[in-house]
């Protein structure tokens, strides 16, 4: 059992650390902290946002009274206070999100703040990682980030509002380029200097870009080398917080706005171009439901979802389904049908992995790569396997590999070379891909795993396998 | 206020009293409350908080007339409110 230990990415905040323990996520509180929570318990709107399922569920817990395990946190004297926190399924990062998702993701944070005003509270952040998805959900995380509004203070948290999720989203909506590899490759963001770069003169005119991009890019410079304190200014000139709200509300209209430039992608009309008869596809989705059905799993993984149907079907016998494509616009599709159906058990995620995120931020686990974070005990490999080879060049025997090392039960489907969707890949390059072979394939599987079932479709082309770990299996060595 | 033509250097601070000087206006602040955001760890961009004047829209009209009113009667070297002088005390 995993001994309990300091959420990686809880250091910046100096006033309160989270620690993960088994199904528990505690939060230890300074002195000073914990007068902010003792104001934030007392406000009508945080229990209101809790029921309606905005805010974590959050309560407050005696020190004292906490396993012994956590002795070690307990007993230094700069906590006071201590908190318990339902924990999240599996954590996501706004770089494996959908335009939809942080668009939500940002709308709830403002929601948060409007709320928090009324009662004299604020945000002292704007970041998209005080956010995390249940199912389809946006739940606000960061209790931390409460505190009393001071009056007469504008809003801290609005310039990295801006540079983690306004921005991104402009990117995508203005321009068409995918704020993913942005996100994951500065954990500050965008700055608005290099947003104001990115934008054309004809850009200026849109929605939000004077105000927020231009106009703040230019004061962030005019001001960057004063001593003044501006907070000192505003506070005499008398800000108050209806700037803020007024701030809130329009960053909100902008952003229900903003959508992403409406092109299909290449896989976005699947439905129509998948190339399996109504047999084979009869026959697929019998099979992974069959093999779904052995046991109710923990967590389900299905890489390359596409339009979800399968992810789907296994859902039903799972806790719950992370579904990854590396496509945004599919994802972000299912995202939205999911959503419009309420479903709580699927988590979308866009995802490639051929290229997925190792340990990044400081110390390189700040933000951790997603087999950190949860380790399926199902994983779907459908229509998959010829991307990563073929496509991505990812050595055959490797992938599985890595498969075996995510001690996973498998239900995964070979595309040989003369079906159309691999001969279309082939057409133009060599085939230098000599271990993409039946034979191949199926001996290194049985190293690792037993085939519980296989199945080939009437088409010819295509085979599935439901294959287990050995260990499950009650095999004591595979071949 | 008063104006200081000091160079660049910073005295003690005791808690209650906060003195900067600011070398390229030569102003002095005298601050007699303590630093308003303990917990605060984000840098919030002095640019950004100035915008959001702005971003308040017509709200602002009043906080952007008393804002740069204080700066043009400064700049100008006129007596500001009464509140702006410094108490005689404190290192």
């Amino acid at each position: 059992m995993a001994q309990p230990s300091f959420a990686p990415g809880s250091f910046r905040d100096r006033t309160s650390r989270v620690i993960l323990d088994r199904d528990s996520v505690y939060r230890a509180l300074t002195h000073d902290a914990h007068l902010e929570w003792k104001a934030l318990a007392r406000t009508k709107f945080f229990p209101r946002l809790m029921k309606a399922g905005m805010i974590i569920s959050t309560t407050e817990v005696d020190g004292a009274a906490i396993a012994e395990d956590l002795a070690p946190w307990t007993g230094e004297t700069k906590w006071t206070g201590w908190l318990r926190h339902e924990r999240v399924e599996l954590i996501s990062y706004p770089f494996e999100w959908s335009f939809s998702m942080l668009r939500d993701a940002a709308i709830l944070q403002l929601d948060v703040i409007e709320a928090a005003i009324e009662e004299d509270m604020i945000l002292e952040d704007g970041s998209p990682y005080n956010v995390q998805f249940r199912g389809t959900t946006p739940v606000f995380i960061d209790i931390g980030s409460f505190q009393r509004l001071a009056a007469g203070e504008p809003w801290a948290g609005y310039r990295q509002f801006c540079q983690l999720c306004l921005f991104p989203l402009m990117l995508e909506a203005y321009k068409g380029v995918s704020f993913r590899p942005w996100l994951r490759g500065s954990l500050e963001g965008i700055e608005a200097e290099t947003m104001r770069r990115l934008m054309s003169n004809r850009d200026l005119l849109r929605r939000g870009v004077f105000l927020h991009v231009l106009l703040q890019a230019k004061l962030q410079s005019r001001m960057a080398a004063t001593d003044r304190s501006i907070k000192q200014d505003l506070r005499r000139a008398g800000f108050h917080k209806t700037l803020i709200l007024a701030n809130v509300r329009r960053l909100r209209r902008l952003i229900r706005r903003l959508s992403p430039p409406a092109e299909a992608s290449a896989w976005s009309d699947y439905e129509q171009t998948h190339g399996y008869s109504r047999e084979d596809r009869a026959i697929k989705e019998d099979f992974v439901r069959r093999a779904s059905a052995v046991q109710t799993w923990n967590m389900v993984w299905d890489l390359g979802c596409n339009t979800g149907t399968f992810a789907r079907i296994a859902a039903e016998h799972a806790h719950y389904t992370l579904a990854t494509d590396a496509d945004p616009v599919v994802i972000d599709l299912l995202y939205q049908r999911l959503r419009d159906q309420q479903d709580g058990s699927i988590l979308p995620l866009v995802v490639n992995w051929a290229d997925s995120t190792s340990g990044i931020g400081w110390r390189g686990k700040e933000r951790q790569s997603l087999t950190d974070r949860g380790r399926p005990d199902l994983t779907l490999c459908l229509g998959f396997l010829h991307h990563l080879v073929i496509g991505a060049h990812v050595p055959l025997t490797d992938f599985l590999d890595w498969l075996a090392e995510l001690d996973t039960d498998l239900v995964i489907e070979f595309i040989d070379k003369r079906d159309p969707a691999v001969a279309r890949m082939l057409r133009d390059r060599p085939d230098i891909y000599d271990d993409y072979q039946p034979a191949v394939f199926e001996t290194r599987l049985r190293a690792a795993f037993d085939i519980v079932d296989r199945k080939a479709l009437p088409m010819g082309t295509r085979t599935l396998y439901f294959a287990r770990r050995c260990k499950a299996a009650g095999i004591r060595a595979c071949q | 206020m008063r104006v200081e033509a000091a160079v660049g250097r910073r005295r003690s601070l005791n808690r209650s009293a906060h003195v900067i000087e600011l070398t390229q206006l030569g102003w002095t602040y005298h601050e007699s409350a303590a630093m308003s955001w303990p917990l605060a760890y984000l840098d919030p961009g002095a640019g950004s908080m100035l915008l959001q004047v702005i971003l308040g829209g017509v709200a602002a009209i009043g906080v952007v007339c008393r804002l740069f009113w204080g700066r043009i009667t400064s700049f100008l070297g006129i007596r500001g409110r009464s509140g702006d002088d410094p108490p005689s005390t404190t290192h």
